[in-house]
């Protein structure tokens, strides 16, 4: 039964690779084709708006290919990535990779650091308040929860920075400092602001998830048959973190992908402000690149979460993965 | 530069939510100490005057200056991407022939001396001693070389166009360099210049970044008083002194320029104390600057052009009792006074007047003028009665697009909707990222839209050149008014040419293709124990931080 599982979770596996591919070639052609529908010339935006000599811009749209038809454009560049070329930026000509390979390491750290602030802080706090649910506890997390979820991190990002940034003087205000425990010392207020919200999300959702559990039947059950307190409690957190575990893979996405205001606010040079800048200037090989990255991202966390499901649960194991 | 971007490219996202946590803040926030200095015109007949650089500062050696950019650049070489903030960069590492005084004046910069000859010929002789910041010097053949950068348009896209008349440059004699054009043009004097259209640079450096220039693999060796040793776009730019910069030594010794996008937070690194210096500061939130503690702020004029412009060649606007009923209902003095707290002028002209003034002598007698050229007052009933003599007496609707970027004009443009709705035009304002408002300008499908332009150079006929030339925003099109604008160009007596300008200017204008708005200011906010020496409108175009002064 095992073997024939282990087996069926390798097909598996492959079958998600393949269509996460599939996902990624449908979504750069779509990115591909908005960006291309959207109003703006890059080759006019990298002149300005200033009567562009025409020998100018078809010098620019020779450069980058602009001037082919847009089939043509799109194949090229999908010929370029399948040999590993994710192209040159227009906007600063400097090659996709070089642009991205320090920053997505920068963003990657604030979601990281994010995400160990969201669970350490949410799932404790969540658990706690559902054993003691209509506690003076619960009722003050749950409304700070509230506030959390509806915060714009924008204005949170703010508040933060003056209050340990001028006021106390304990963090610094912008930037990513000069690497390593620099860099994580500047990223713990970004972090912060950005794990407000999520954080609020994880709490709510851990108190539902344990509350749920502890209104079944097999606790009472437990209790009557004489379990100990923690014993039943460990059961119950067995069963209540599964939705919990999987859902915080889905949470590491939304971090990556979700860190565009933070780095504007804490004027961090990770890959959601260039996407950002990058998507208004119509830098195609950028905005494919971030995408697609993104998407990946996502996505593996996605196959990572359902690995991780097939490892906890004990009834998908017997079940296997569909 | 060509991009009249005011805070360019930059991400705006503070909206009314910035204001009251700031007011939050300010409610928790320190005693202040501040004060607000005006260290250019206010008004008209102000002037390019300085209330810094008096008594009781002078240079003294400063280890690290931090100065905070509103946006980042993502070259710091002009030719390849011509923002403001490149501009402010590039101007602290290259040099060329020629420079702008603090008056505006063209003075000689790599260029000891030269001379005009004929109207085609400019014969530069070439400072001697002066070195790039590797230490080797510079010599013609470096002058010449970069000549062809600045008119390649791969390498130069940005600055091309300027060189499009220059025929040759050659080298006539042992530190003598002749440029010769196709044809006489005045404003050529401007090329030649780091504040416009060129860099100098060595063949050797551009080869050894693989034919790069700018980027943060390449960065730009030049002849400047600093070098640059980092840049990283959305982060920053560090630059350290060269010690035998032919100019002198400069007094900062290392500038750290950092790019912070949202406002607020500049605000509060530089209530930290992190910083020392802000360029560009937004107008919405001078306030909050002024209260910061420790912080002066300085303002001057920034040679930008603010106005309406009208497509000619679209209906409604073909009819000139339209542009008029428009021009007409525009409040121009209320705007200045309520848009820009007053930190800014009534534009009368194209022209603004600081590019006059170094001719004309001083600041009135440049604005008077530049005073005739447009002065259609404000006046709704009128408005009224030109609108009823147009082909559409009842009113229209018609859409602006306008630039998050430029939150003052998209309130320009709803006051001027509120207005005209009175009688019976309807303005609707879309708001769009910069690089869609640049497809605005000029297309047909906008009737309606209008110009923020920064002048780069000091020459006066800059924004003529486009707005009444051929291809122009407007499709503007006055056989007299051509005619005037090639005369000027050929127009070798400074006072003659101004003249000619500004008759071109008059005859145009009396045809309403633009509304001429306002004349803008920028301001800077610095540390109160540094000022900066003659703060004007070329400032920052200049090797601004040899200008850093220490108070005492």
């Amino acid at each position: 039964m095992r073997v024939l599982a282990r087996g069926s979770l390798g097909r598996y596996v492959a079958v998600r690779l393949a269509a996460t591919l599939l996902l990624l070639l449908a979504l750069s052609f779509i990115v591909f084709g908005l960006l291309h529908l959207t109003p703006g010339d890059p080759a006019r935006n990298l002149l300005g708006p200033k009567n562009p000599s025409p020998e100018a811009l078809e010098a620019i749209r020779a450069k980058y290919n602009l001037d082919e038809p847009f089939l043509r454009q799109y194949f090229l560049w999908l010929g370029n990535v399948l040999h590993g070329d994710f192209g040159t930026s227009i906007r600063s000509d400097i090659p996709v990779t070089d642009l991205l390979s320090e920053r997505i390491w920068l963003t990657f750290q604030l979601a990281g650091l994010s995400f160990v602030l969201t669970v350490l802080v949410g799932v404790p706090l969540g658990i706690a308040a559902a054993w003691r649910a209509g506690s003076t506890l619960d009722r003050a997390v749950s409304v700070t929860s509230i506030v959390g979820v509806g915060a714009p991190s924008y204005a949170v990002g703010l508040l933060l920075l003056y209050v340990f940034g001028v006021w106390l003087d304990i963090f610094p205000v912008y930037g990513s400092g000069d690497g390593g425990l620099d860099t994580w010392w500047h990223l713990v207020l970004p972090a912060i602001t950005l794990a407000f919200g999520i954080g609020a999300l994880v709490f709510k959702l851990t108190r539902t998830a344990v509350l749920g559990e502890l209104q079944q039947d097999y606790v009472a059950f437990a209790y009557s048959r004489g379990l100990a307190r923690r014993q039943v409690r460990g059961l119950v957190l067995r069963n209540a973190l599964i939705p919990v575990a999987t859902s915080l893979g889905l949470v590491f996405g939304f971090l990556f992908g979700g860190t565009i205001l933070v780095e504007v606010t804490f004027a961090l040079a990770g890959i959601g402000s260039l996407l950002a800048s990058s998507v208004t200037f119509k830098d195609i090989p950028v905005v494919q690149a971030i995408t697609l990255l993104t998407a990946l991202v996502i996505a593996l966390t996605a196959l990572g979460v359902d690995l991780l499901y097939y490892a906890v649960d004990p009834r998908v194991r017997k079940r296997g993965l569909q | 530069m060509s991009a009249p971007t005011p805070i360019s490219r930059r991400l705006v996202l503070q909206g009314a939510g910035a204001g009251a946590l700031m007011a939050l803040l300010a409610a928790c926030g320190s005693d202040d100490e501040t004060s607000t200095t005006s260290g250019g015109t206010e008004g008209t007949g102000g002037s390019t005057d300085t209330t810094t650089g008096g008594g009781g500062a002078s240079a003294q050696e400063i280890d690290v200056l931090t100065v905070a950019f509103p946006s980042s650049v993502s070259n710091i070489y002009p030719g390849q991407e011509a923002g403001n903030f490149n501009y402010y960069i590039a101007a602290l590492v290259g040099e060329a022939l020629v420079a702008p005084d603090s008056t505006g004046k063209l003075v000689g910069a790599l260029a000891e001396s030269w001379t005009h000859p004929d109207p085609l010929t400019y014969v530069y002789t070439i400072r001697s001693g002066v070195t790039f910041s590797d230490g080797s010097p510079l010599t013609v053949d470096d002058i010449i070389y970069s000549v062809g950068v600045a008119k390649d348009e791969t390498l130069s896209p940005n600055t091309s166009y300027y060189w499009a008349n220059v025929d040759t440059a050659e080298q006539t004699g042992d530190n003598e360099v002749t440029i010769t054009l196709l044809s006489p043009d005045v404003a050529f004097e401007w090329g030649p210049c780091a504040a416009n259209a060129m860099w100098v640079t060595a063949q050797r450096f551009v080869d050894a970044a693989g034919g790069e220039i700018g980027t943060p693999a390449a960065l730009f060796t030049g002849t400047g008083p600093y070098k640059v040793t980092s840049f990283e776009p959305d982060k920053g730019v560090e630059l350290e002194r060269i010690d035998t910069y032919w100019g002198g030594k400069a007094p900062v010794k290392t500038v750290k320029i950092e790019f912070i996008p949202e406002e607020t937070t500049r605000i509060l690194a530089r209530e930290a104390g992190d910083i020392d210096m802000a360029v560009s500061i937004s107008l919405d939130q001078e306030q909050q600057w002024a209260d910061t503690e420790a912080t002066d702020v300085l303002f001057a004029p920034d040679k930008s052009y603010v106005g309406i412009d009208f497509n000619t060649a679209v209906e409604p606007f073909d009819d000139i009792h339209v542009r008029k009923a428009i021009a007409l209902a525009c409040d121009r003095a209320t705007y200045v006074e309520k848009l820009l707290n007053g930190h800014g002028e009534v534009a009368t002209a194209l022209t603004v007047p600081e590019q006059i003034e170094s001719v004309t002598g001083d600041a009135a007698s440049a604005r008077a003028k530049l005073a005739p050229i447009f002065d259609l007052p404000y006046d709704l009933e009128a408005a009224k009665a030109e609108l009823a003599q147009s082909k559409v007496p009842d009113g229209f609707s018609v859409k602006v697009g306008v630039s998050s970027s430029a939150p003052q004009v998209s309130q320009f443009f709803q006051a001027l909707a509120a207005t005209v709705a009175e009688i019976g035009i309807t303005i609707e304002v879309e708001e769009m990222p910069v690089e869609q408002w640049y497809d605005t300008i000029g297309s047909p499908d906008w009737g309606l839209a209008y110009m923020w332009y920064f002048n780069a150079t000091g020459d006066p006929a800059e924004l003529i050149s486009w707005f009444l030339a051929e291809g122009n925003p407007a499709s503007y099109t006055n056989e007299e008014v051509a005619t005037l604008l090639q005369q000027q160009r050929e127009e070798a007596d400074p006072a003659k040419r101004v003249d000619l300008i500004v008759e071109a200017q008059k005859v145009a204008m009396a045809d309403v293709p633009y509304v001429p708005l306002w004349w803008g200011e920028a301001a800077t906010a610095i540390a109160d124990k540094y000022t900066i020496e003659d703060f004007g409108p070329y400032t920052l175009l200049s090797p601004w931080t040899t200008r850093i002064l220490t108070k005492e």
